[in-house]
């Protein structure tokens, strides 16, 4: 295993280099629609680059359409999208930060008795957690839709958030029963004779020295949440309670007429959790394996 | 300090029964080994007493106070872990001020009682590390003193020394020891390995399979100890049990050569017994012995000498304090000192 | 001072009123009361009520006035006749199949080439491996829809500058193609996590066993044969589990990308319930009654999941 021939190395660097490009390549496009106004694009329909680079589609965006620029001189209809696109990354920041602490205060409670208390029940109340997290999606959010109209709650940014936290809080569990079976129980212990109680202990002791595992669960929390479009998609139709992907999704129908506009959109709409995952993907990656198999 | 009791004490888990309703009584001040192979339910008694696992039957008191439902915060008892359970994300000094913390002691007396502590096992320089930073024997006395700055009731230790190695271990068991001899608190100590107990403990418990077979100092168990299994597990190398049948005034080996009888000991001929001899108790003789030992294997220790070998066909070893120079083959005549024999029912194993 | 008893630790203890300790099963409650609740309202109450539903004539009316009137099998007997519906079934499943091996096979490869810890550029590789997974489902649908687009789309412009296309070709109106156009975009998203499965297993296979193999003479090919792939078989069968329950629900990319189109070509089972639920005329007894349906299915494949591999794998 010490020696590689250089062929094997020429072999594997390729394989690297196709594999990068695997990842990152369909990315350029979004870069590239986003950097150019719309009568670029159709002006010449084969060139890669286009002939001349404009940030107008952020400026655009970014004032909620105020700002028109020199690319949209003229153009009188503009998608919602765009009016609307300022609240919905509020709303989202907001959505997916309400959900990532409530997910995560919920799911510590219910991983650390299903760990450190091993009743009869809590048994069944993992299984039950498993399953559900498999249970689709789409199949919740009819009942789900009647639920919330009833109770008023359709056009709500709780309503979303309230949903989305019990459809994660299996998946949290999942991923965080794992971290808290591996930690280790004299720690606990001696914390109890020490003068805690058992739930003292867990404040002061266990969650303490979770934090890396908790972080990690958090940040996969937060981007599913951001990423979430069915929920607040069926939930709220107003556009003051849209959030990203819904506003995103509004753009459907306008689609090709406003594609540079499209892509400027879905660049904003990526960069956090892209950010997110580029900065934190040590912890991600252990939190994500930890979800998928028992530890 | 206190003295406790536990009283007719039984542990399930589910439908087993692990411990078998036991009693013992520890004197204030006293240092109690609890020793038993592993499996012998020590380590459960040892958390009932710290309100780590529940009590199925029967209390546990200290200070004549049932404490069977008092959490285990409550109980003022101090306990030193196998794995020594520092808390990874306290220094050294937080560590051991942790429960002064939690009981609201003001900040200098915590202060002053982490200073002393610290002195005495010799810390003091190391008060601001982190447990991951000092050595396996500074995490042991960490360990020790965040007990201590408590001033407990009781210390308990659950195998506190079997992560240390060898050389360590024995520094350490003259350490506790003389820290016992220090602050004369009740201490309840739970080890495998019966050296341990025997060159720590003013009492030891002996257990097997959830039951007490034997307490007492540890010259009385190595005196006299109650049934075969207590002698086995107690010294080393380990007592010779020899088997045969009492016949007349003799034990008779099963090739038919003999052995006297202590005295005072009689018994319906043809009864099965064990002979049971420690190793130190025999005496190479000139001439004459009461019986004839075949050399199998010669190994020096240098303080002594163990002879591995056979006597009527059955393995026996024995130590010499002096150097001798025997070759593996040779049969040599030995006397055992009738005193320290001891026989044991070869059916129930209880001493005769 | 050390040594006695009556410090402060002790006469704390002694003044104050001693408790017992809250019981175990009294503290898991109570811990779990949030849990429990989310439990009920968000999933479980919802579950039986989608079969309610499913039982009901629910439409724009029914909604308004709260009263659904029982219907027996109707939604389902509507549902089973409808053509449309077999065929999101058929395009569901075909795409499950597809989307679900190619992950597995483009994700154990791309796990093997990272594996290879001495080629210095496999850090790179790895810092980037959850980039895909990082962008949101919808985006990811409008990123490849305009990769995909006839008239400007980035896939027409780079086949023309290397010479394979003369003419602009139209991926998302041809059904085929577009079928295609969507389970590229869905598998570069989801397989990221694969990777990092198949990564995870692979650095638990000890040294000695590719050292011992090489010792027998074992080639490349037989390494990966005998001792790689025996030993991700639990890997492997974990990820078709779940990434099969996953694809089952595909929706954003379908959304984004075709909207079903062209015609009904790639309509699947989550789009059928939301198509039929919530647009006109929103009959959602028949949409609960499909959602019903890829419900059993998705269940019988988690129960397998929990019995089989859940419980077993350990790593």
């Amino acid at each position: 295993m010490n020696r590689m021939t250089w062929r094997y190395r020429i072999f594997m660097n390729l394989a690297n280099v196709l594999v990068i490009c695997f990842l990152i390549l369909p990315l350029v496009p979004v870069v590239l629609g986003a950097l150019q106004s719309e009568r670029t694009l159709h002006e010449d329909v084969w060139a890669l680059l286009p002939a001349e680079y404009t940030l107008d589609n952020f400026r655009l965006i970014l004032s909620g359409g105020e700002n028109k620029g020199e690319a949209f001189q003229g153009i009188d209809y503009l998608p919602n999208s765009v009016t609307w696109f300022r609240n919905a990354f509020l709303n989202s920041v907001l959505v997916a930060g309400s959900v990532t602490v409530l997910t995560l205060v919920l799911a510590t409670l219910t991983a650390l008795t299903v760990t450190r208390l091993k009743l009869n029940w809590t048994g069944y109340l993992m299984n039950a957690t498993v399953v559900s997290r498999m249970v689709p999606l789409i199949v919740l959010m009819l009942p789900l839709f009647v639920v919330m109209r009833n109770l008023g709650l359709l056009n709500s940014l709780s309503g979303i958030i309230m949903t989305e936290v019990g459809l994660l809080l299996p998946y949290a569990i999942i991923i965080l029963v794992p971290y808290f079976q591996a930690f280790p129980k004299e720690l606990e212990e001696s914390a109890r004779l020490d003068g805690c109680s058992r739930f003292g202990a867990y404040v002061r002791i266990v969650v303490p020295l979770s934090t890396p595992a908790l972080a990690a669960c958090g940040v996969i929390i937060f981007i599913i949440s951001w990423h979430e479009l069915l929920i607040p998609l069926i939930i709220a139709s107003k556009p003051e309670f849209m959030t990203l992907p819904v506003v995103l999704a509004g753009l459907v129908s306008d689609q090709f007429v406003f594609f540079t506009v499209m892509m400027a959109i879905c660049l904003i709409g990526l960069a956090p959790t892209l950010l997110l995952v580029l900065l934190l993907q040590k912890y991600l990656v252990k939190g994500l394996t930890a979800g998928a198999v028992k530890g | 300090m206190a003295n406790v009791s536990v009283e007719n004490l039984k542990k399930n888990y589910g439908t087993v029964e692990v411990i078998h309703g036991i009693d013992i009584d520890i004197q204030n001040g006293e240092f109690v080994a609890l020793v038993g192979p592993s499996g012998c339910g020590k380590s459960t008694l040892l958390r009932m007493i710290a309100g780590l696992e529940d009590v199925t039957g029967g209390t546990v008191s200290i200070d004549n106070d049932v404490i069977n439902d008092i959490a285990p915060r409550d109980r003022d008892i101090a306990m030193v872990f196998q794995s020594y359970a520092l808390y990874p994300h306290m220094t050294v000094a937080q560590n051991m001020g942790f429960a002064l913390k939690l009981a609201k002691v003001p900040a200098d007396e915590t202060e002053a009682r982490i200073r002393e502590a610290a002195a005495t096992l010799n810390l003091t320089d190391y008060l601001e590390r982190y447990p991951r930073e000092l050595s396996g024997g500074q995490r042991q006395r960490v360990a020790m003193g965040r007990a201590i700055v408590r001033s407990p009731k009781v210390f308990l230790f659950d195998e506190p020394l079997s992560n240390l190695d060898a050389k360590l271990r024995v520094r350490m068991r003259t350490e506790i020891k003389s820290l016992h001899q220090r602050l004369g608190a009740t201490s309840i100590y739970v080890t495998h390995d019966q050296i341990e107990a025997m060159t720590m403990a003013d009492r030891i418990v002996v257990m097997r399979g959830g039951n007490i077979e034997q307490i007492g100092s540890p010259l009385e168990l190595y005196d006299a100890p109650v049934n075969e299994f207590v002698a086995t597990f107690i010294g080393s190398p380990s007592i010779n049990l020899l088997e045969g049948t009492i016949n007349g005034a003799v034990f008779e080996l099963s090739d038919g050569s003999t052995l006297p009888l202590p005295a005072g000991v009689t018994g319906p001929d043809g009864r099965a017994v064990k002979y049971g001899i420690r190793p130190e108790h025999f005496e190479i003789v000139q001439g004459e012995g009461m019986t004839v030992m075949k050399v199998d294997v010669v190994e020096p220790t240098g303080n002594e000498t163990i002879l591995s070998g056979t006597i009527g066909g059955q393995e026996v070893q024995i130590t010499q304090q002096e150097r001798l120079n025997l070759r593996p083959g040779q049969e040599i005549p030995v006397s055992l000192r009738l005193t320290a024999v001891h026989l044991f029912d070869a059916l129930t194993g209880q001493r005769i | 001072m050390v040594g006695q008893s009556d410090t402060a630790i002790g006469k704390r203890r002694a003044t104050r009123r001693r408790w017992g300790e809250l019981a175990p099963s009294w503290l898991a409650l109570g811990m779990n009361v949030p849990t429990l609740l989310c439990f009920v309202l968000i999933l479980a109450y919802p579950i039986f009520f989608a079969g309610y539903l499913s039982f009901h004539e629910v439409g724009v009316r029914e909604l308004r006035s709260g009263e659904y009137s029982f219907t027996g099998w109707a939604n389902y007997a509507e549902l089973f006749s409808d053509p449309v519906f077999w065929k999101s079934l058929k395009n569901t499943v075909l795409f499950v199949v597809i989307s679900v091996l190619l992950e597995v096979v483009i994700g154990l490869g791309i796990a093997l080439v990272i594996n290879e810890h001495r080629v210095k550029l496999s850090k790179v590789t790895k810092f980037l491996i959850l980039v895909p997974w990082a962008v949101p489902p919808i985006v990811n649908g409008f990123l490849w829809a305009f990769i995909f687009n006839t008239q400007f789309g980035y896939l027409n412009r780079l086949l023309y500058q290397l010479g394979l296309i003369e003419e602009q070709v139209i991926w998302l109106g041809n059904p085929s193609t577009a079928f295609m156009a969507i389970i590229i975009a869905y598998v570069w998203r989801t397989v990221p996590f694969n990777i990092l499965l198949y990564h995870a297993a692979l650095q638990g296979i000890p040294d000695h066993l590719y050292e011992a193999a090489e010792l027998d003479r074992a080639t490349m090919w037989e390494k990966f044969r005998y001792i790689t792939l025996p030993l991700l078989r639990p890997i492997i069968a974990v990820t078709l589990i779940l990434r099969t329950t996953f694809a089952f629900m595909i929706f954003d990319e379908i959304f984004a990308i075709t909207q079903g189109g062209p015609g009904n070509d790639t309509w699947v089972a989550a789009w059928y319930t939301y198509k039929t639920s919530f647009n006109p005329p929103f009959n959602i007894g028949v949409g609960a009654a499909s959602a019903y349906v890829l419900a059993l299915i998705v269940g019988v494949v988690a129960i397998a999941y929990v019995r089989y591999v859940y419980k077993k794998v350990e790593y």
